[in-house]
């Protein structure tokens, strides 16, 4: 940052100059000639990522109007093909385009999981697998395991990292809460015939408990950093 | 043409800067030719010494000066050796004839700041900047409070302090800094600014000290930055064509590249802060 009243330059997190007081003009955060196309201010990554979507998007629209529009059940692409392309995009932003801030890794992830769900169920709606539908698999079993596999990626996350922001981690809690809620109910309502099983109701009180403790751990901790910040 | 020079810091090896300076002061750069200096640590001295017009007097300073342990040199600094320096080169009268920004570690936020000392900045203001530039840690003091705020050296997080000439568009950057695997930042390599950077101890050998202001080591080091600066001068600076100033310093970094590789790397500590500050993504 540069004062333009006293001439003094700053590389850190004031807003304005220590000295005179000046406010800083803020600068552009878009360096134009890393750009690739500088007009429209979008980098090479957003690119592919803008043209991988888009192909995505048109996959789903295509397998929905074949799906539902034509009788030709073998010809629409399986939840495996989603499955696949899904496990690449999300390979592909995560190691190769490396983008290290973890909602990213969390909306990929359960912009991933709906979708396989979708798919799966859409695609195979009277299918049966060891005597139970797939919305019984989707959400008596997938759907709570992916919501314990989030949890304990933030766990490792969180001490390898020591990193706690209050409002980026209450994102996660209450998006994951209202997942693990809502399959709570399901359980109780005995909706899928989730309740019927044994290991289904199990692992969805498991993963309700789970959001119930971080859900409460998270409301502590956020005071405690408010209450040290304060002081 | 408007040229900017870069004083970076490396405790001792400053002398060699000096040395550089010199050299191509003598073989015939005009000194009026800079229009602004960025200096950090003992290049914040070095760039006094060039805006004040009195080179040869802090190469006096330097070869007379023989600091044997760095206790002595505590001992210097705690007694105001900056003061006395400055009052050795620079008189009430006197002003800078070239502007400068003097880096300094602003502990309070964890962040560079670079003040700006123009042609009518005050003795006093100039002598509490440039003790903040050479508090080196637990020589100078492990910070000090200047300003209402906790400060430590300038190296601490830019030892190479290239980053004011951002905001301040020149034709020609010199970079002097002794880091054989230095690379210009994006900002300055991307801009229109011709970059040459010269490792100014590439040609000290590994037996020369960073850390030790003993007469003999400064004088070797002096010696062979003054030759060096002549040698580069001719090489690189010999006429005002900026586009064959550009292509004769890449060849010349060329040249120099296998001299680099084989270089250790003395100031460890510094390259260890420098990358705490650019891990921070301030830019």
């Amino acid at each position: 940052m540069y004062c333009t009243k006293c001439g003094f330059v700053t590389r850190g997190i004031e807003e304005k100059c220590p000295y005179c007081g000046t406010n800083f003009v803020p600068e552009k955060k878009i360096d134009h000639k890393l750009m690739f196309l500088g007009w429209l201010e979008v980098s090479p990554r957003q690119l592919v990522k803008l043209v991988c979507f888009n192909l995505i998007f048109a996959a789903v629209v295509v397998d929905l109007i074949l799906n539902f529009g034509f009788d030709v059940t073998h010809l629409h692409f399986t939840p495996w093909m989603f499955f696949g392309v899904c496990s690449f995009l999300f390979l592909f932003n995560g190691l190769i385009f490396r983008n290290r801030k973890p909602k990213v890794y969390f909306l990929n992830s359960l912009g991933f999981i709906f979708t396989f769900l979708a798919t799966l169920i859409l695609s195979y709606q009277n299918a049966t697998l060891y005597g139970h539908d797939l919305l019984f698999w989707s959400f008596g079993c997938i759907l709570p395991i992916y919501v314990l596999v989030v949890y304990l990626c933030s766990t490792i996350y969180f001490i390898v990292k020591r990193k706690y922001n209050i409002w980026s981690t209450f994102f996660y809690l209450i998006i994951l809460f209202l997942i693990s809620t809502t399959l709570f109910v399901f359980t109780l309502v005995n909706l899928f015939g989730i309740k019927d099983s044994t290991f289904a109701s199990v692992i969805n009180y498991v993963s309700f408990v789970a959001s119930l403790i971080s859900i409460i751990n998270g409301f502590i901790l956020s005071y405690l950093q408010i209450k040290s910040k304060m002081l | 043409m408007k040229i900017g020079l870069v004083l970076g810091g490396g405790f001792a090896r400053g002398a060699a800067q000096l040395g550089f300076l010199k050299g191509m002061f003598e073989a015939g750069f005009d000194r009026s030719e800079i229009t602004l200096m960025s200096g950090s640590s003992i290049g914040g001295i070095n760039a006094l010494g060039v805006s004040l017009g009195k080179v040869d007097k802090l190469e006096e300073l330097y070869r007379t000066l023989d600091i044997v342990s760095i206790g002595y040199l505590k001992k210097m600094l705690k007694n105001h050796f900056v003061k006395d320096l400055l009052d050795e080169i620079y008189t009430d009268e006197e002003k800078l004839q070239i502007p400068m920004y003097i880096t300094g570690t602003c502990m309070s936020t964890v962040s560079t700041h670079y003040f700006y000392c123009g042609l009518d900045s005050e003795k006093e203001e100039l002598d509490k900047k440039l003790n903040i530039t050479v508090t080196f840690p637990f020589v100078n003091g492990v910070v000090r409070r200047e300003f209402n705020k906790w400060y430590l050296d300038g190296g601490g997080t830019d030892n190479i302090p290239v980053y004011p000439f951002k905001y301040n568009e020149m034709d020609l950057v010199l970079i002097l800094h002794c880091y054989p695997k230095y690379v210009p930042p994006h900002f300055m390599v991307y801009s229109n600014t011709v970059v040459i950077d010269v490792d100014i101890a590439a040609r000290c050998s590994n037996g020369i000290s960073t850390y030790s202001f003993d007469k003999k080591n400064l004088n070797e080091m002096i010696d062979i930055g003054y030759e060096y600066g002549k040698e580069f001068y001719n090489k690189v600076l010999c006429d005002r064509d900026l586009k064959a100033i550009k292509e004769r310093g890449q060849q010349f970094i060329r040249e120099e590249a296998d001299i680099r590789k084989k270089k250790r790397v003395p100031l460890n500590a510094a390259v260890i802060f420098n990358k705490v500050q650019s891990s921070r993504k301030f830019e």
